[in-house]
């Protein structure tokens, strides 16, 4: 079977960063601009029940658990938690774009799309920051562009990302060499919560590093061309994986095995039995659709599994509440 | 860089001091270069001679004197944190930015989206650069006739555009 670019492009994300010209950068100890940073978002982009309004989160007004639920949805980032006191946000309803204010810098625009969809991510967040844009102006400069707090982001602003999952390339251990292949391109590959975090699952961001002195479109084409060279490498694998053996189907079979029946599990154990789920589902091994798994790689997490346990007592940890969600969410495949 | 002796206008000279303990060198503005070369138009040898050995035991002053005025964020927080404070840090650590952000972008001139107010002056920019260079390859292909016409088409379009920046 051919794969196509979507069994292994898990999301495709744009992100912009902007700050009002008028302020400074941060705003950890002056809750009165940042208080206006969040007055001058919401009054551009308009707050309402419809698919395409927005809808205002103050993490200060949240407890732990719902803030770490958006970050599992990768609805806000997790920089934005440790400026909990003064970080707010604003989710389109849709879930697609999402403007994170009082961050390390006033604003961050991001656009996702669950394809590979650089572009259209693209647009959906030049959309955002024109209307956001319209209120005040943001810091820009002739030479260096949009002038955002770290240095290393001015210029475009902008980090294109592919969220990729790559277990086979993982299990060759070919992820050293490419990381080192991609930095000479001025990309980056990440874990899935970005800088500095574990390539839990065999997921894997590649997102540019550089964002001076290039377009935007030219980035996107860099992620993008470098995104669909790692899904070939990947598929090759994958191909000869399965026409080697039954080591391959085995694997998913055991994985899909305890997901579907074992009554405790921690996150890591739960990443790693996704990720052969994952791999047997795109393989055409077992058959649950994709949107399934997909969606439970935020249901299933730390923070979702600690909610559902607290609203159901007969549940007695974190651990056994996420099997009842996997188990809840298997139930519906179609087999 | 900066004057290592006043650490207040631009390094213009670089003095390089060949000795038995090894060579030394010093960026200075013209400023202090004035004073140490009228040192030796005087011909006051001595003192001379001691305003270049004040000027060589200086260490250079540490980059912590560097402050943005308009946040208090000084080059030395900013080197602790990798943050910059406001806009103005731009301009006040211009100097320091420059090498690092060429080392971490490979260029230092924007090229990509501009906003909305900011477009039509971008434009402007982009086409006065296009001019210049077919003006400078225009002069040095000696074709002085070509050069002078896209001369006078730079000065009619500077003309236009102060009229619309500046109506009278």
């Amino acid at each position: 079977m051919t794969l196509n670019s979507d069994q292994i492009v898990v999301s495709s994300r744009v992100r912009l960063a902007r700050n009002y010209y008028d302020l400074p950068f941060s705003n950890v100890n002056r809750p009165d601009n940042a208080r206006l940073c969040v007055e001058r978002a919401q009054k551009a982009l308009s707050i309402s029940a419809d698919s395409e309004g927005f809808s205002l989160y103050n993490l200060r007004d949240m407890n732990k658990m719902d803030q770490l639920s958006l970050m599992e949805q990768h609805l806000i980032s997790r920089d934005l938690l440790t400026h909990s006191e003064v970080g707010a946000a604003l989710i389109r309803n849709d879930r697609r774009v999402s403007v994170l204010v009082n961050e390390e810098d006033h604003l961050r625009i991001q656009a996702m799309l669950d394809c590979l969809a650089l572009p259209e991510a693209a647009k959906l967040a030049f959309a955002a920051e024109e209307k956001l844009a319209e209120v005040c102006d943001f810091s820009f400069d002739n030479q260096l562009g949009y002038l955002t707090a770290c240095p290393t982001n001015a210029g475009t602003g902008m980090r294109a990302s592919l969220m990729l999952h790559l277990p086979m390339l993982t299990r060759c251990k070919q992820m050293g060499n490419v990381t080192q292949s991609v930095a000479k391109l001025g990309l980056t590959i990440r874990g899935i919560y970005g800088e500095g975090s574990e390539a839990l699952g065999d997921l894997y961001q590649v997102s540019n590093q550089v964002t001076l002195g290039r377009t935007e479109e030219e980035l996107i084409q860099a992620v993008t061309a470098v995104g669909r060279q790692l899904i070939d490498m990947e598929s090759i694998l994958r191909q000869r994986a399965l026409s080697e053996g039954l080591d391959l189907p085995d694997g998913v079979w055991r994985s899909f095995g305890i997901l579907s029946y074992a009554k405790q599990m921690n996150d890591a154990e739960f990443m790693a039995h996704w990720s052969n789920l994952r791999l047997g589902v795109t393989m055409g091994i077992v058959s649950v659709p994709l949107s399934v798994v997909d969606d439970l790689l935020a249901l299933a997490q730390d923070a979702h599994a600690r909610k559902f346990k607290h609203s159901n007592s007969d549940l007695v940890s974190t651990d056994q509440a996420r099997c009842v969600i996997i188990q809840s969410k298997l139930s519906t495949r179609e087999v | 860089m900066l004057c290592e002796e006043c650490n207040q206008n631009p390094a213009t000279v670089v003095i390089t001091v060949l000795s038995g303990e090894g060579t030394t060198t010093r960026h200075l503005c013209k400023e202090c270069m004035d004073k140490v070369e009228s040192s030796i138009a005087k011909g006051d040898i001595s003192s001379f001679l001691s305003s270049l050995s004040s000027i060589l035991s200086k260490e250079p002053k540490k980059t912590q004197t560097l402050k943005c005025d308009a946040c208090g964020l000084t080059y030395e927080e900013f080197l602790n944190t990798g943050k910059l404070g406001c806009t103005q840090c731009y301009k006040a650590f211009s100097e320091q930015l420059k090498p690092l952000l060429l080392r971490v972008h490979g260029r230092n001139q924007h090229a990509g989206r501009v906003p909305a107010n900011r477009r039509e002056e971008r434009a402007f920019e982009q086409c006065m650069a296009v001019l210049k260079t077919r003006m400078d390859q225009a002069i040095s292909d000696e074709k002085f006739e070509v050069a002078a016409s896209i001369r006078d088409e730079i000065r009619a379009l500077t003309e236009k555009q102060n009229a619309e920046v500046h109506p009278q």
